[in-house]
């Protein structure tokens, strides 16, 4: 994830250009983004990112004529996406025939004995130790995962709520997103391979388990071919978040969690940040694959995409993938080596690669969403950053920037009578106040039952010097924007006092603002979880 | 038994032991003798004579752990035990028999030898060995200084940014006593040890003890310091702080300079201590 605001000019488009006028299409779908209205006209544009599809003869003309429009800033083409192939794919047979079959106290799932991802980190140093820790987690309720992805087919131990095809190539959107339906000639099954890891059906006695309890949402944007545009995958994400796209039916209700194990060499377009930020807003993570390069995600996106957690590859010895993308971007590593998951009805593979990586990070980002419905990125980030493999975490020599997510820890951190990450507390409930007694007593003057208290040392957002930190409340039903916020607080240092709190009508967030200015650094607000956060606990 | 080793100087000492202190291994077939498994301990100060009477009288005193400065002799039901002076607390243990019956018991006895000279040094190392880490930091101080200054950030009478500028700037490792005083404190728990099990006699123990007492008073200026910086924010909820530096308390047994006779009083049948009226928001933090 990168914090850097995006930059993009007009200027930026010579190299997409180029990349879209050597292909062979008829016609091109450009994206550009209204930021005004003509004097008199104010409803001449709808302001945001807009699409047009133009004839390729007819391309530079109508460039030049939204050049010359003061009221359109950003131009962008659609730059080809790839998934992230596999780095290798190997079949293996079911457990019937393996040697290390394994039972489960937790989970009855045949074939977990060949999901080296479960295993105790003290048995491989790579591995996550979800077997130990998933007796801790909160599986009861069942959270919705979406991919941005293709090759999509049922199982008999996966299904789908729901799914479209929002791929503008080939036959053109619609609601049958299965490959095996859509083109029974194709083999690819990237989408299948991905969701298995994290919503596989567990102690369902068939097959591999999940780590998460999760309903699968599919957003076909890949060919059989394997490629697909930037402009449909932010379509996808967009109707991820429960956004009316063309061409395709409503999605049934926003997914939680949204996984995207794709890649596109070039800075985040414009097009798909804007997408990306209007789901953010409703409160869905997104994850991304780091990519299979061997090179910087920083001009690989979306993992260089604002707000997306990065997701890099680790083999089970504890080591970086050598395929792994690296660089500041990438937030946290997972398994990508010779990760086992399944292709179809009892056909499994062990696989390699980050897209194998980013599910299962977003899993365990699902399973933080089950207890703590409102955490964004910044905690997701914070929990998982601070649940990392002992064994293998500072380890810059082997894995860059963090570390390897530990399940065992991770499920730890978040036991609800344990949980102390949550940055919006009571504020006798911050672990630095643990002598309540000192509190409570007469004659403090505190007004107990309304001291809410914010740490922002728990999200991990710097203020720069200039900036303060400000706490927003959000009516309910808005989306979670700075601009829909009302301040309730605000701070030079790293605490700020919130005087009670009114979750049932207002969420509440955090921003960082310039204090001449008042712009902030970001649209989008940290939401701080105030429904977690009220309790009547220190009232009369 | 270093708490044992504290106890108040006597010329005489009479101790009475219950025959239920111990449990009782018997066997009726055989008829042997009867050990109890629970020690009886008596102290006897150096340069005195203490008595232990027991409920029998007594047959027999075998030796099992002898030292020169420590003797025990019996008379009827009574140990007399008699002390030479110290330089280091000892201890010896004997067997004492006695008939009940047609029954021999055996009780052990521990006799602690208290070196009434050393009484302050000792409590200054044990101090020093429980709490080191803590003293280091002056995390008493500390305490009280981020108790108050969060109590008026709570109350929005200090911005928060102000918060964390008085918190960061209590810091004892930026007292420029910090490090020689970490070394001072290693050298008294080490001392201490040798101390205890006699290795070194008790003018090593108050060499080390004074040092450290010298050294942890002018460490203690930075909380001094911080906490006068505050007085603004204490002043609201307690009395001003008597003008005390960071000393031994021997009535206490710790360092501190919240102990103060003006601050506190003390129970003189419970032995606790309980705050003065203007500074019973101590209560909490101090008397945890």
């Amino acid at each position: 994830m990168t914090n850097l605001l995006l930059t993009l000019k007009r200027t930026a488009l010579g190299a997409a250009l180029i990349a879209a006028s050597s292909s062979a299409l008829a016609s091109i779908t450009i994206t550009y983004e209204v930021i005004g209205q003509p004097e008199g006209e104010a409803h001449a544009h709808t302001p945001g990112w807009q699409t047009r599809t133009v004839e390729e003869e007819n391309l530079q003309s109508i460039l030049s004529e939204l050049r010359s429009d003061p009221t359109i800033g950003r131009i962008e083409i659609p730059v080809t996406v790839t998934p992230i192939r596999p780095y290798s794919e190997e079949s293996v047979y079911p457990s019937v025939h393996a040697a290390d079959a394994r039972s489960s106290a937790v989970v009855n799932d045949p074939e977990l004995g060949q999901q080296k991802v479960w295993r105790s980190v003290s048995e491989h140093a790579g591995s996550m130790s979800t077997e130990q820790a998933i007796e801790l987690y909160d599986r009861t309720k069942t959270m919705n995962l979406g991919l941005v992805d293709g090759g999509f087919v049922e199982t008999n131990d996966m299904s789908y709520v729901a799914g479209a095809n929002l791929s503008s190539r080939g036959s053109g959107r619609g609601a049958e997103f299965r490959e095996n339906i859509l083109n029974p000639t194709c083999t690819d099954r990237h989408g299948t391979l991905v969701g298995h890891l994290p919503a596989a059906k567990s102690n369902n006695g068939i097959g591999m388990a999940g780590i998460a309890n999760a309903d699968v949402y599919a957003a076909r944007v890949f060919d059989c071919g394997g490629t697909a545009s930037s402009t449909d995958i932010a379509d996808a994400v967009k109707w991820l978040g429960g956004y009316t796209v063309d061409g395709v039916p409503d999605i049934p209700e926003p997914v939680d969690v949204i996984n995207m194990s794709l890649s596109g060499a070039s800075a985040c377009p414009g097009y798909l940040q804007d997408a990306l930020n209007k789901v953010r807003a409703r409160g869905i993570v997104v994850l991304a694959a780091a990519g299979n390069d061997n090179r910087d995600t920083e001009s690989v996106f979306p993992a260089n995409c604002d707000g997306v957690i990065t997701v890099g590859a680790n083999d089970f010895e504890g080591a970086e993938a050598s395929f792994s993308n690296y660089g500041k971007e990438v937030d946290v590593y997972a398994p990508g080596v010779s990760v086992f998951s399944m292709r179809g009805t009892n056909s499994y593979v062990k696989v390699s690669g980050t897209s194998f990586s980013a599910p299962i990070a977003a899993a365990h980002a699902l399973l933080i969403k089950a207890v703590e419905p409102s955490a964004d990125e910044h905690t997701i980030i914070q929990l998982m950053q601070a649940s990392l493999n002992p064994i293998t975490a500072g380890r810059r020599e082997t894995i860059d920037n963090f570390g390897i997510l530990d399940s065992l820890k991770l499920a730890r951190a978040i036991q609800s009578d344990s949980y102390s990450a949550r940055p919006l507390t009571h504020a006798l409930l911050h672990e630095d106040r643990t002598n309540t007694l000192a509190y409570t007593q007469p004659g403090t003057g505190l007004d107990l039952c309304n001291l809410y208290e914010v740490d922002t040392t728990k999200i991990g957002v710097e203020r720069p010097d200039g900036y303060v930190y400000k706490a927003m409340s959000v009516p309910l039903g808005q989306d979670f924007l700075v601009a829909n916020g009302t301040e309730v607080s605000q701070s030079r240092g790293t605490r700020l006092l919130l005087d009670g709190l009114t979750s049932d009508t207002h969420q509440y967030g955090l921003a960082v603002c310039a204090e001449v200015t008042g712009e902030c650094t970001s649209d989008i607000l940290i939401n701080l979880n105030a429904e977690q956060a009220q309790t009547d606990a220190f009232c009369p | 038994m270093k708490l044992a080793l504290r106890g108040a100087i006597l010329s005489t000492v009479v101790v009475t032991a219950g025959c239920v202190d111990g449990d009782v291994n018997t066997s009726l077939e055989s008829r042997s003798p009867t050990r109890l498994s629970t020690p009886t301990v008596a102290t006897v100060p150096e340069l005195s004579i203490a008595q232990l009477t027991l409920d029998d009288d007594i047959t027999e005193v075998a030796p099992v752990r002898e030292h020169r400065a420590i003797t025990v002799t019996f008379s009827g039901r009574t140990l007399n035990l008699t002390a030479r002076e110290l330089t280091n607390p000892v201890m010896v243990v004997v067997d004492v028999y006695h008939r009940r019956g047609d029954e021999t018991i055996i009780r052990p006895v521990e006799v602690l030898g208290v070196n009434t000279s050393a009484q302050r040094s000792e409590a200054i190392g044990y101090d020093v060995t429980e709490r080191h880490e803590d003293l280091l930091a002056l995390a008493e101080d500390k305490s009280v200084h981020d108790y108050f200054v969060d109590l008026a950030f709570l109350n929005r009478t200090i911005e928060p940014d102000v918060r964390d500028r008085l918190v960061s700037y209590f810091d004892a490792t930026t007292s420029g006593h910090h490090a020689t005083l970490k070394i001072q404190m290693d050298d008294l728990r080490q001392t201490f040890d040798a101390y205890l099990s006699g290795h070194l006699d008790e003018r090593s123990l108050s060499e080390s003890a004074a040092a450290v007492e010298v050294t942890l008073a002018a460490h203690g200026e930075h909380g001094t310091e911080r906490l006068q910086t505050i007085e603004s924010l204490m002043t609201p909820f307690i009395d001003p702080l008597p003008n005390t530096s960071l000393v031994f308390d021997e009535a206490a047994g710790r360092f501190s300079r919240f102990y103060h006779p003006d601050m506190v009083t003390k129970d003189s049948e419970t032995g606790e201590y309980a705050y003065r009226a203007g500074f019973t928001m101590l209560t909490p933090l101090i008397f945890r």
